[in-house]
């Protein structure tokens, strides 16, 4: 085949219940029609895994892939990874991303991805040493928090020139709210840990050696240098950032009155103050870090340096642990939250969906839905920062009323009962991240839509919160995530990291995107060629969630974003009617090309898209 | 007065950039009547190149901050730049950030 661009032009196969390891090449049609990432994650994930396929069962497959641009001196792109694989969280497509430098390791081995599949009959990792792949017993590893782990690997490998993606006892113990780690970084969302946990896979591990090249490697390095410049000279990438990190946003989303509080009871935090980035920074602040080849730096390594939790450290937290774990458990003790941060790591959980499953718990013990006999006795307030912590080891544990908790909240609703599944607040079984529905209405319709649930990666809220959009007005804004959602799918192919979504483009799929991606590829596309790819990608994932039973009534929102105003603050009153929801699911069906009725994408979109293969899938 | 002449009866604004102004409010001092693109120019004026790359991206020059915060209520730069200003009023400039 032809070279294409900068990929690799290999993906790795491994079989855990066989031991079989192959190498299989990168097709023209992968790399043309579906880029890399999340195109190659999509693809894979619905030709190879079966409908209703149990997520922690032998068929399901963890699909670790990058994209052309991993491995190149990119600036926030040339270092990140993503996994797919079907969430046992919500039974949906999953993607998670994560930086670091797993990815441009991966790449210098020599691939643009690798397939786990089967079950090992006993604890294993995975070693990739550039063509050289071992299945190796993870004896000695199983039991380990993650950032052990790593450790270990690299001492019974006597390397330190590697890099490991790794569970902790949450996957292991195939929690549903658990994740992957990879150095200090995350792949957060929907459970990934819990499907390496399901088939005894304690780590993969990567070292690479070879180049990464291509004819015009000379154009992408001056691209390069002008990225990085511009990141210089944007105040957000060039100041903020590198200052403050993600923590940063607390400040300006309690200014606005768009802070999720109490379980999104409240939109105003009274604590907010002393869990912002600014007194992170004065308080606790270490020094900054950052992902290989990355300017920006925005992981901050902050230590606590007074009070009952004094000398705990973590790299972080980021603004979404800051509101998971702080303001929405009502807890604006920012030592806890440093704790709390560093515990989810260790034990590789999702800090998100494991603080949301802790504040509704709360709110249930608060109402009398839990009691203290549910509770062991634990006195489950809003503000129990000891709860929280004592908790997550719970969840890990599945342990006590940490095994509720651990399934998510949607379970959690359904099992409770009573009235629990009001304060159930997921989108699709995924809990809701940080970003207000009910203040941002372009975050609305998108977490709405998305493909994953309750994430802020489909959708995204920088434009309306940075006020580059308008955040007060709702028409039109189903119109507008769908430009949003084409340029998030696209970035996920590239994967370039979120911080530069004001660089590359923030609100559609832009010429900086075109312009790198005929770079990398080495094909040439207009915008509308890549709008479709987007498209493809995304029905893609549609088609899947479909064949799993999912339809229009599942574009929905939590309950409480759809009946209830924001009560207090500078976003007093603001919510998404269900009837203005069903309108932005309208505008969004119409420009997709997707069923208003159904919310399937039409059989004219599909073959329109080149997916005539998924129509027999979908419409049985 | 921070080195501005004013003929008028001044008004105080209490200025936060993130990063800039961190946890402290910067005072300034505005003529009556002056909206937030006179904040802006008055903020260049005296602190100069020390706060420029908070606000404007160095390579284009252009405002790269698209909205601010007024006691509690948001405004966007681009089509409510002459809002006026009042004594005592906090202003709060969103940093553009993406990520979080």
């Amino acid at each position: 085949m032809k070279k294409y661009g900068t990929y690799a032009g290999k993906i790795l196969r491994v079989n855990l219940s066989n031991g079989l390891i192959t190498h299989e090449a990168l097709s023209e049609e992968l790399i043309k029609d579906y880029i890399g990432g999340n195109g190659f994650g999509t693809k894979f994930l619905f030709d190879e895994v079966p409908a209703k396929a149990d997520p922690l069962g032998v068929l399901n497959k963890i699909f670790l892939f990058v994209g052309p641009a991993q491995g190149t001196s990119l600036p926030a792109i040339g270092s990140r990874a993503a996994l797919f694989t079907k969430s046992p969280l919500n039974n949906r497509y999953l993607g998670t991303y994560f930086g670091g430098n797993f990815g441009s390791k991966l790449k210098y081995a020599g691939y643009d991805g690798i397939i786990i599949e089967g079950k090992s009959s006993k604890p294993v990792y995975v070693y990739i040493d550039n063509d050289n792949v071992e299945i190796k017993d993870a004896g000695q590893i199983w039991g380990l928090n993650t950032f052990e782990a790593q450790l270990k690997i690299q001492e019974l490998l006597n390397e330190q020139d590697v890099s490991t993606v790794t569970i902790g006892k949450a996957g292991e113990n195939q929690v549903k709210v658990s994740c992957t780690i990879a150095g200090v970084h995350a792949a957060g969302r929907g459970g990934s840990g819990a499907v390496f946990g399901s088939k005894n896979l304690k780590a993969i591990t990567v070292k690479g050696s070879k180049d990464v090249t291509a004819d015009n490697i000379e154009e992408i390095e001056k691209y390069s240098n002008e990225l990085l410049e511009r990141m210089k000279a944007n105040p957000g990438t060039g100041k903020a950032l590198p200052t403050y990190g993600t923590a940063a946003v607390v400040t300006v989303n309690n200014q606005l009155g768009m802070l999720g509080s109490y379980n999104w009871q409240e939109e105003v935090f009274e604590g907010a103050g002393n869990i912002t980035g600014t007194y992170l920074r004065e308080n606790n602040f270490i020094k900054s870090d950052a992902c290989y080849g990355c300017p920006i730096a925005c992981a901050k390594v902050n230590i606590v340096r007074e009070g009952k939790y004094e000398g705990a450290m973590n790299v972080g937290p980021e603004y979404e642990t800051l509101f998971s774990l702080g303001s929405n458990c009502g807890i604006d003790n920012v030592g806890a939250i440093i704790k709390g941060d560093r515990l989810c790591d260790e034990l590789g959980l999702d800090t998100i969906s494991s603080g949301a499953v802790i504040s509704m718990a709360m709110e249930c013990y608060e109402k009398g839905l839990l009691t203290l006999e549910d509770t062991d006795g634990i006195d489950l307030k809003f503000g129990n920062d000891e709860a929280m912590l004592s908790l997550l080891e719970d969840i890990a544990e599945k342990r006590g009323l940490g095994a509720l908790l651990g399934q998510g909240t949607k379970r959690m609703g359904e099992i409770i009962g009573k009235g629990a599944e009001d304060y159930a607040i997921h989108v699709k079984g995924m809990e809701v991240p940080a970003h207000s529905a009910r203040g941002v209405p372009g975050m609305a319709i998108g977490y709405a839509t998305s493909n994953r649930g309750g994430t802020h990666q489909d959708g995204r809220p920088t434009a309306e919160r940075a006020g580059a959009v308008d955040i007060n007005k709702i028409e039109g804004k189903g119109y507008y995530t769908v430009d949003i959602q084409r340029m998030t799918t696209l970035s996920d192919c590239i994967i370039h990291c979120r911080m530069t979504e004001g660089i590359l483009g923030l609100t559609a799929i832009s010429e900086d995107h075109r312009k790198l991606l005929n770079l990398v590829t080495g094909i040439t596309r207009n915008i509308d060629e890549l709008i479709d790819v987007a498209d493809r990608i995304y029905s893609l994932q549609r088609a899947f969630n479909i064949r799993e039973g999912e339809s229009r009534v599942d574009d929905a929102l939590p309950k409480r974003f759809t009946t209830q105003p924001i009560p207090s603050g500078p976003a007093a009153g603001k919510y998404m009617s269900q009837e203005n929801l069903d309108k932005l699911l309208d505008e969004t069906y119409e420009k997709r090309g997707w069923d208003k009725k159904t919310g399937y994408p039409t059989k004219e979109t599909l073959v329109r898209l080149g997916l005539e293969y998924v129509i027999e899938e979908i419409y049985k | 007065m921070n080195g501005v002449i004013m003929n008028d009866k001044p008004i105080n604004i209490k200025v936060r950039i993130e990063g800039f102004s961190e946890t402290k409010f910067i005072h300034v001092k505005l003529k009556e009547g002056s909206c937030l693109t006179d904040l802006l120019s008055q903020l260049i004026a005296i602190y100069g190149d020390e706060i420029e790359p908070y606000l404007y991206d160095s390579i284009t020059g252009e405002l790269a901050v698209y909205s601010v915060i007024i006691n509690s209520k948001l405004y966007r730069l681009k089509d409510e730049s002459y809002q006026e200003l009042f004594d005592n009023d906090s202003v709060f400039f969103i940093s553009p950030l993406g990520g979080g």
